[in-house]
């Protein structure tokens, strides 16, 4: 990157916004973080699930003797608690499907551009193809084929996803490529990986992290549509997603928390994650530079 | 440019064959086609019987065969859950969904657009800052949270619009279509706005970085220095500039936006063809998997081909290379 | 009787994160009906932004700060937009470095000539085509009848250059900017270009303001040259008389640092040192640093002093030639 990473933040930190959306960001990471600490019940522990519980109004003191500050859910389920686990299941796979799909696809949209010819023309048609295809049915089919759980919720993602960062890294990657100081390492006898990865890589960067901020949102809201679904995650694992399904039916009955605090956690957690991202595309886009 | 179309139109035909050859192999070849055929719990008997009449006994390119032949026939089987032709059933769900998705992207891009314009053209302004503010919601906010959301202010709370299903239908073309009927409207609306606003969003961003980078460029100079109005140079200028990449994202995002119709169809209960295929993959019900993703694949494959024509329509310098 | 364009002062800033930029600092000067100046300077000199804030087409983050811009007695500067618009392309006009920047890639020439007519007048499309295709005759365009339908990118460099000249050219303006026009073409159509410009300066009567780095090309058309150096005019004169006797050192640098086919094989000499940055000017004088003449009293600003014809703004100005 041109630019020292001093200024960038330099840059970043006018934006009252953006500063407050990553402190945001900060927050909630911290809080998932410490979700086993911070919450009261431990949602997964079915035995500590008291179904007359259920459907309680937030501010009520249930059987385990605290007072559930959101409520509860059909199950039995501290609202609260529940959120927070929740959250720790987003980040974590936002964060996984992100940076596994962001490996994936720099590797192989910088190997295409490096390659070229033949190569680059195969990997190039399949990534076009997967880009014309919507994230959304990908990840549905390959939920729907490869069953509930953590492992193949994040490699459905990840191929709904790669694609973008592919697409992405074989721009920045042929750019760069016909650049002459590529064309001087090359004729040095360096071997090529070395000049792909410390040399073409690094360059490649700047878009590829804003398509990066992008895709985690994305990850975490598409997963929390497949729970709503019904797909992704099994039920003893609430994620936001899906316990903003379960809630759907009572809130036509007016019990509305059990939908619409899950609601407004996953809100904040996109929201902020979107904007921190917009701030940093801003930044990095070389043609707004006056 | 007739050579440009047919060149494009050639490559998704071939894309077409690879996709049936892919499904064909995952169904025939990995997968056993028995169970896309026939209800899990039939009997001995009417196994044998559907092996030799669809040839499940024959060397597999002789059932490629059978299956490209049955594909151009327009069979597809029959769904174990309704017991009628799957292309049936999937033609008989497909105008709810073609009309709730072409309401919902229109109405995103003839009011995203504008509005994109506007925030890119005085960047720095309060009714920019506002819009972009907005856009952001709009963009981040999944599609089933703000459904719900509607579902609960509007039917719920306020009880103005009705909180599922589709109204009336008027036959147009021997085709059921809901929005020429008022009741139709009251019932369309949600749903599509519930569809809209990610659209929207992406519009209206799009729209704004487009006409922001292009008020910077020596075209709008030139065009100021000659003396054109700002309406002019935005209009006749940077619309047309910005045309480009938009056409192509609203392409794209027509697909995505049919894919999107899943959940807004499950949440208003809408009878298209998202819904069937969530009920379908819950029911497993195979034969309308298979063929929903045929169909959704070659409908993608025709719009993506309809976006690359209009793109060499637009831009002028693209009908000289051969792409 | 007083000149076409009075410039008095002009002050033009650019202000960014890293502080302001003093594009252009007090620069004043005056140009006759009918007269072809030429403002010289390097890339940084103010040069393009002197003819950007004549027309008004200055960008934010700049602005013009404070100083005069009369044409014909009316003063540009805070002038309402839709006045200052009204005069831009009918009174004023201006040709760009890089035309293929300059045009719109998506439209046809006869309709980029059409919007640059319209912004002025009513025409009706006969009238427009048949007063472009005249417009692209009078500037040596080939065939202009069906080149008209083109578009940008099926021209040369040189033949989209002439187009720009003549849409500046459709309203007959009686001043033109023109800001590097030939720097970005091959050196046998830059000859044939100012050749061309020439010979319509002459028929048309328009004062022209011939921007550019390279004195070679605006010594051979302009009557009287202006140098420009960061931000200010240093030196004035009778185009002959400045390329004979240069009174300032930076222009005497720029004259010797031109290869002279008198003397062949000599090495080019430099001027020592590069332009300073807009951000940081150093005190007094801005040519300190690099000039071989400084004193003391260099450091403190030097007036412009007007001989007749000639001015120049330096503590130390080299001694003038007898004629």
């Amino acid at each position: 990157m041109d630019q020292p990473l001093w200024r960038i933040w330099a840059e970043f930190r006018e934006n009252r916004v953006a500063v407050g959306a990553l402190v945001v960001v900060a927050a909630i990471a911290l809080i998932a973080l410490l979700a086993p600490l911070i919450a009261p019940q431990n949602p997964y522990d079915l035995a500590s699930l008291v179904l007359m519980d259920a459907r309680r109004p937030p501010g009520f003191v249930g059987s385990g003797g605290y007072m559930h500050i959101l409520g509860t859910d059909a199950q039995g389920r501290d609202l609260f608690s529940a959120i927070l686990y929740g959250l720790r299941i987003s980040i974590q796979i936002g964060v996984a499907a992100g940076t596994v799909a962001l490996v994936l696809g720099a590797v192989l949209g910088t190997s295409a551009a490096y390659f070229g010819g033949r190569i680059e023309a195969f990997i190039m048609r399949i990534v076009d193809l997967q880009l014309s295809f919507p994230a959304i049915l990908l990840a549905l089919t390959l939920s729907a084929l490869l069953g509930k759980g953590m492992t193949q919720l994040v490699a459905a993602l990840v191929t709904a996803q790669y694609a973008y960062f592919a697409r992405t890294a074989h721009g920045a990657a042929s750019v760069e490529r016909s650049k002459e100081y590529v064309e001087a390492a090359l004729s040095t006898p360096l071997p090529a990986y070395t000049v792909v990865f410390r040399h073409i890589l690094p360059n490649c960067l700047p878009p590829l992290i804003v398509v990066a901020t992008v895709q985690i949102a994305n990850s975490i809201a598409l997963e929390a549509t497949l729970s709503f679904l019904g797909l992704g995650l099994p039920p003893t694992e609430p994620s936001l997603g899906m316990l903003i399904a379960n809630g759907f039916q009572y809130m036509l009955s007016g019990r509305y928390w059990i939908s619409i605090y899950p609601g407004i956690a996953l809100i904040v957690l996109i929201v902020a994650i979107n904007l921190v991202g917009d701030q940093v595309r801003d930044q990095l886009n070389p043609r707004l530079k006056r | 440019m007739l050579g440009f179309v047919i060149q494009r139109l050639l490559q998704a035909f071939v894309v077409m064959m690879v996709i049936s050859f892919l499904v064909f192999l995952g169904v025939y070849a990995i997968g056993n086609p028995i169970d896309v055929l026939i209800s899990p719990d039939a009997d001995q008997r009417i196994r044998e019987m559907v092996i030799r009449q669809y040839g499940l006994d024959l060397p597999l390119w002789q059932q490629y065969l059978g299956f490209l032949q049955r594909l151009v026939a327009g069979d597809f089987g029959r769904s174990f859950v309704f017991n009628m032709p799957v292309l049936e059933l999937i033609l008989s769900r497909l105008p709810a969904t073609l009309e709730l998705t072409l309401a919902a992207v229109l109405g995103a891009t003839l009011l995203g657009v504008p509005l994109g314009m506007y925030a890119g053209y005085k960047p720095d302004g309060i009714a920019s800052k506002l819009i972009m503010g907005l856009s952001i919601l709009g963009f981040s906010v999944p599609t089933f949270w703000v459904g719900l959301v509607l579902i609960f202010t509007f039917a719920v709370i306020l009880g103005w619009l009705p909180a599922g299903g589709r109204g009336d239908t008027v036959a147009l073309f021997g085709v059921e279509w809901s929005f020429l009927t008022l009741d139709g409207l009251r019932h369309l609306f949600l749903p599509a706005l519930n569809l809209a606003l990610f659209k929207l969003a992406m519009m209206i961003r799009l729209a704004r970085a487009g006409t922001r980078e292009m008020m910077l460029t020596d075209t709008v100079k030139f065009a100021r220095a000659a003396g054109e109005s700002e309406w002019t140079i935005l209009s006749r200028h940077v619309l047309r500039l910005i045309a480009i990449p938009l056409v192509t994202v609203f392409g794209l995002e027509f697909s995505s936006t049919l894919a999107f119709a899943v959940v807004t169809e499950t949440i208003f209960s809408w009878p298209g063809i998202g819904k069937l295929i969530i009920d379908s993959i819950s029911s497993l019900d195979r034969p309308v998997m298979v063929a929903y993703l045929m169909l959704v694949a070659f409908l993608f494959i025709m719009i993506n081909f309809l976006v690359d024509i209009a793109y060499a329509a637009l831009d002028p310098r693209l009908r000289v290379r051969r792409a | 009787m007083s000149a076409l364009l009075e410039v008095r002062d002009l002050t033009t800033h650019f202000f960014t994160r890293a502080g302001a930029v003093k594009a252009v600092d007090g620069v004043s000067f005056d140009v006759a009906e009918g007269e072809v100046v030429g403002l010289v300077g390097e890339s940084g000199s103010g040069k393009s932004v002197t003819g950007l804030s004549i027309l008004g087409l200055i960008d934010p983050p700049g602005r013009i700060v404070s100083g005069s811009v009369k044409l014909s007695g009316q003063e540009l500067v805070g002038l309402a937009p839709a006045k200052l618009r009204a005069l831009r392309g009918q009174r004023l006009a201006m040709v760009f470095q890089d035309p293929m920047s300059v045009l719109n890639p998506v439209l046809t020439i006869a309709t980029q000539m059409r919007l640059a007519l319209e912004a002025h007048e009513r025409v009706s499309n006969e009238a427009a085509r048949t007063r472009s295709i005249e417009a692209l005759t009078a500037v040596r365009i080939p065939d202009a009848a069906q080149r008209l339908d083109a578009y940008p990118h099926q021209f040369s460099g040189g033949m989209r250059q002439r187009v720009a000249i003549a849409i500046a050219l459709l309203h007959r303006p009686a001043l033109i900017v023109c800001d590097e026009p030939t720097t970005a073409l091959d050196v046998s159509i830059q000859a044939q270009i100012l050749t061309e410009m020439r010979g319509l300066v002459r028929d048309l009567g328009m004062a022209l303001i011939w921007i550019s780095h390279d004195l070679a090309t605006v010594s051979s058309l302009a009557s009287r040259i202006m140098v420009m150096y960061a931000g200010r005019i240093i030196e004035e004169g009778p185009t002959a008389a400045v390329l004979r006797s240069p009174r300032h050192p930076y222009s005497r640098g720029l004259l010797q640092s031109l290869p002279s086919r008198a003397e062949p094989g000599r090495d080019l000499a430099q001027i020592p040192g590069s332009t300073p940055s807009l951000l940081r000017l150093p005190e007094g004088c801005s040519f300190r640093p690099r000039c071989g003449e400084k004193t003391d009293v260099c450091l403190r600003m030097p007036e412009i002093e007007r001989h007749g014809a000639r001015a120049f703004r330096c503590h130390h100005p080299l001694a003038a030639e007898v004629p």
